[in-house]
């Protein structure tokens, strides 16, 4: 599980994304993190995932601090989803998923029998199994995308962050995955957060929604969420004073 | 982790190991047979006084004494022109077995004889070996030749001669008589016959030397070699000229009126002709005759300034009666 | 075909260039004497002194430039997600061009000789880089730093030249030549050590090589201490690079080229491959050109940007 104690983060000193969060995300669960452009999203994504340090406050995931701990026992708990893509020429999709394991091979990095099966796994999990031996920088957006996240189950940790993992997705392909970030949450267990511009699936999958707002987050579960002022805020349409 | 960073001054102490130069005693050479009156650089000793084995005293780079076997050395690499000059003038051209590059050698018995190994930066070591060298004739650049320490894997005995350094024009000439040393013949009568009609002579001809490259002209310090050779011949350069012999670039702004005030234009560089020389400062406007030194000057030049000197003087004095060996005059 | 036949063809390919470098020279000297001097039979003495002497340890040295440059070529290419580094790209030539203008040019620092002065400049350009990588994050950074005191120190190696005479003006240019001719055996003693641990911490880094390509976010949440791989990379490259420069001046060009023959011939961009592979190919391309270099008597360097430039210009527009 997830624990926010009182977290403010920023991206510069001037400027405070979010102030006095403290928030629990239980296990099992999947989180939906949603909120203007430039709200936050990413930088309490990265926050957590220990690549950047919060301005005050303590983050525990399943009890370890990620900005405390060393970076292998991070690996084994957090594994993470970057927007964009990762193209490294003539790697192939079997590689990329394979490179997951890292944290659990020796000095090699070389794939045991049970870093196979769990590689086989991930890439069937995400629907990709015909996509073994094409090279990731031939794949289109959406099926990149994919790939990292089956790279990202591979890394077999009770923690995962997404960054905008739906978009550049056409819509099956959104709710395709939003479906799949459920399943995984309730099925293995795993504590999922994924920030999001789709809101619709998001709805209708996640177990709750955190909304950023101003500086502050509000967590709730979705039917709740539609019914506060700040959401309706969001989808309001009237945010451009004219 | 940082404690692997100690590797790099292990590395760099080792990096530093120079095979080991074999060193000659000397304690047993207590004579002078030869203390040079020009040179400051090298010295001939011998056992004692009535003995005819000798050791020859180098010092620079750093001091070297080789001891000369009977009759001398009987295969010699020089890698510098002027070594084949003393040489030849102590008869001991067929002694010649290598030298740098065949193509700048003037002396034909050198010429045919010789085996071609390379210079600096392309050293024909397999050429080296098969000239089957006693002794090989080197100099150094600011310090040892990084040549050194294969040689002295291969086991190649060599010695330094810095006859460059001297900038007498007899303090040079006077290696004539080190060298004989090494092959067994006494240059000193030699020696004394060159010094005798080396003759200076008085007169005001005004001299410029050497050509601009890359817009920048450097002129010889008025000890240098050169100036000294023009002022004996009754010459003077006509720029400001540094002290000491290192040569220092000068302003082509007044480079360009020296060089138009001349009366002699001396050794352009590599240029045939007088269009070519005159290409070389464009913006010149000198009227007069134009000198450029032979290979040869470098070769038999070296041991023979009485000769060169003689040349000299009659550049200044227009004097083409006999042909020169040391000069050409530019068409 | 399989990789492993791909390694096997190409170890068979590098040993016969290493006996068709030996018999080579400008002295013709028959076959059967160089496998006499060789395994110890029949061979003149002449022969053999030339053989042991001289083109035994220019073939080995030849052989160990190549995978040194190739390994250090790949390690920089990676670390900076850049086609164009090659293992000089932070200075170490730059650093080791410096040390040996001090010898040649102004005579400081003359009891080390050329090798000690080229291993000491590249060994205080290393510390300054490893300093730095401790307190920056951002590696391109680091590169940026690197490139511009590459360049600083050319710029006062340029005033060094300008301002010394023709002769050690002369001696350092051909020290830039580069020549695999003028090692001694403990001088190849010393550099095949200096190699081997380069080797052995390049072992310890081809996990983190692969995590490197993925990208800093990516390779830090994978467990990647991204300092400390850092730190072993530069290590090792100043190991590698630092060696070679050290004893036959900067050679150019192969740390370049290698890693883009390896990755073309391999087809693959896993570093456990590549490594090896670009050893492999750099050893090849020194051996060859070694033997075109005593053939034709040009130095090494000239050969090396000949040949790799048309090499890599090939592999590019084959894709």
């Amino acid at each position: 599980m997830i624990q926010f104690h009182d977290i403010s983060v920023a991206n510069n000193p001037q400027n405070i994304l979010i102030t006095g969060l403290t928030q629990s995300l239980a296990q099992g669960t999947l989180t939906a993190l949603i909120g203007r452009n430039g709200c936050g999203k990413s930088t309490l994504l990265r926050v957590l995932a220990g690549l950047q340090r919060p301005i005050s406050g303590k983050i525990s995931l399943g009890g370890l601090n990620p900005h405390k701990c060393g970076s292998a026992d991070l690996a084994h708990t957090v594994a993470v989803v970057t927007t964009g893509r990762t193209d490294v020429r003539r790697l192939t999709c079997m590689e990329m998923v394979g490179i997951g394991r890292s944290p659990h091979t020796g000095l090699f990095g070389r794939l045991n029998q049970l870093d196979h099966e769990i590689v086989e796994q991930a890439i069937k999990a995400v629907g990709m199994q015909d996509f073994r031996d094409r090279e990731v920088v031939t794949l289109s957006d959406g099926e990149a995308r994919r790939i990292m996240i089956a790279r990202a189950l591979a890394q077999d940790t009770p923690i995962i962050l997404l960054d905008e993992p739906t978009s550049f997705l056409d819509v099956p392909g959104r709710y395709d995955i939003c479906e799949l970030l459920a399943t995984l949450a309730h099925e293995r267990n795993k504590t999922i957060l994924y920030s999001t511009h789709e809101l619709e699936p998001a709805m209708q999958y996640a177990n709750q929604i955190m909304l950023i707002s101003g500086r502050e987050a509000v967590t709730l579960p979705p039917e709740e969420m539609r019914l506060t002022a700040a959401f309706r805020d969001l989808t309001s349409g009237r945010t451009l004073a004219l | 982790m940082r404690k692997l960073l100690f590797i790099i001054p292990l590395l760099i102490t080792a990096c530093a190991h120079r095979t080991p130069t074999p060193t000659e005693t000397a304690q047993n050479y207590a004579a002078t047979f030869y203390a040079p009156t020009y040179s400051k650089n090298f010295k001939i000793k011998a056992l004692s006084d009535t003995s005819t084995q000798r050791l020859l005293e180098v010092y620079l780079p750093d001091t070297l004494r080789i001891t000369i076997p009977e009759g001398g050395y009987k295969s010699i690499i020089c890698l510098s022109s002027t070594y084949i000059g003393y040489l030849a003038e102590a008869n001991a051209a067929d002694r010649i077995s290598g030298v740098s590059r065949r193509d700048l050698v003037t002396n034909n018995i050198v010429k045919n004889n010789a085996v071609e190994v390379g210079y600096d930066g392309a050293f024909d070591y397999e050429a080296i070996l098969t000239a089957k060298p006693d002794i090989m004739l080197i100099y150094g650049i600011n310090g040892p030749n990084p040549i050194v320490d294969k040689l002295n894997e291969l086991g190649l005995k060599y010695v330094y001669i810095h006859d460059f350094e001297e900038q007498h024009p007899l303090g040079r000439a006077e290696w004539l008589v080190a060298l004989g040393t090494l092959v067994g013949k006494d240059m000193r009568d030699k020696f004394a016959k060159i010094a005798a009609s080396y003759r200076p002579a008085k007169g005001d001809t005004k001299v410029m030397l050497n050509a601009p490259y890359s817009g920048i002209w450097f002129i010889p310090g008025r000890d240098n070699y050169m100036s000294r050779l023009i002022a004996d011949a009754g010459g003077r350069v006509n720029a400001p000229q540094p002290v000491g012999n290192k040569s220092e670039p000068l302003d082509m702004e007044i480079a360009l009126p020296s060089l138009n005030g001349s009366d002699i234009w001396l050794n352009p560089g590599q240029v045939n002709s007088v269009a070519e020389a005159k290409r070389l400062a464009p913006h010149g406007k000198f009227a007069g005759e134009i000198w450029n030194q032979k290979p040869d000057f470098y070769e038999s030049g070296a041991a023979r300034p009485d000769l060169v000197l003689e040349e000299i003087k009659r550049i200044f004095s227009h004097d083409e009666s006999i042909p020169f060996t040391y000069f050409t005059r530019l068409e | 075909m399989k990789r492993g036949s791909l390694f096997i063809l190409l170890t068979i390919i590098t040993g016969i260039l290493i006996l068709i470098d030996i018999s080579v020279g400008s002295v013709s000297i028959p076959i059967a004497d160089v496998i006499g001097a060789l395994s110890g039979g029949e061979c003149s003495v002449h022969n053999r002194t030339i053989i042991l002497d001289l083109r035994l340890i220019k073939s080995i040295t030849a052989l160990l430039v190549g995978i040194a440059l190739g390994i250090s070529g790949l390690q920089m290419q990676t670390l900076f997600h850049n086609p164009l580094a090659g293992p000089y790209v932070l200075g170490l030539s730059s650093g080791a061009s410096l040390g040996v203008a001090l010898l040649l040019l102004t005579g400081m620092a003359g009891t080390f000789g050329i090798a000690g002065a080229a291993m000491i400049g590249a060994a205080a350009m290393m510390l300054l880089l490893l300093i730095a990588n401790e307190r920056i994050k951002d590696v391109m950074t680091l590169l940026v730093l690197g490139i511009m005191a590459s360049s600083g120190i050319s710029a006062i190696v340029q005033i060094l030249q300008y301002l010394s005479d023709e002769q050690a003006l002369k001696a350092y240019v051909i020290w830039t030549m580069g020549s695999l001719a003028e090692v001694t055996r403990p001088q190849l003693a010393t550099m095949t050590i200096a190699i081997v641990i380069g080797v052995i911490i390049t072992i310890f880094t081809l996990k983190s090589l692969n995590l490197i390509m993925m990208g800093e976010t990516y390779a830090r949440t994978a467990g990647l201490n991204l300092t400390r791989s850092r730190f072993m990379l530069l290590l090792s490259t100043t190991l590698l690079a630092g060696a070679v420069t050290a004893f036959c001046g900067p050679i150019g060009f192969v740390g370049l080229a290698v890693p883009h023959i390896a990755r073309g011939i391999f087809r693959t961009a896993d570093h456990r491959i590549l490594i090896p592979g670009s050893a492999l190919m750099g050893a090849i391309m020194m051996l060859c050109s070694d033997i075109v270099s005593r053939q034709f008597l040009v130095p090494i360097n000239a050969v090396t940007s000949l040949a790799g430039i048309p090499i890599v210009i090939y592999i590019v527009l084959r894709k």
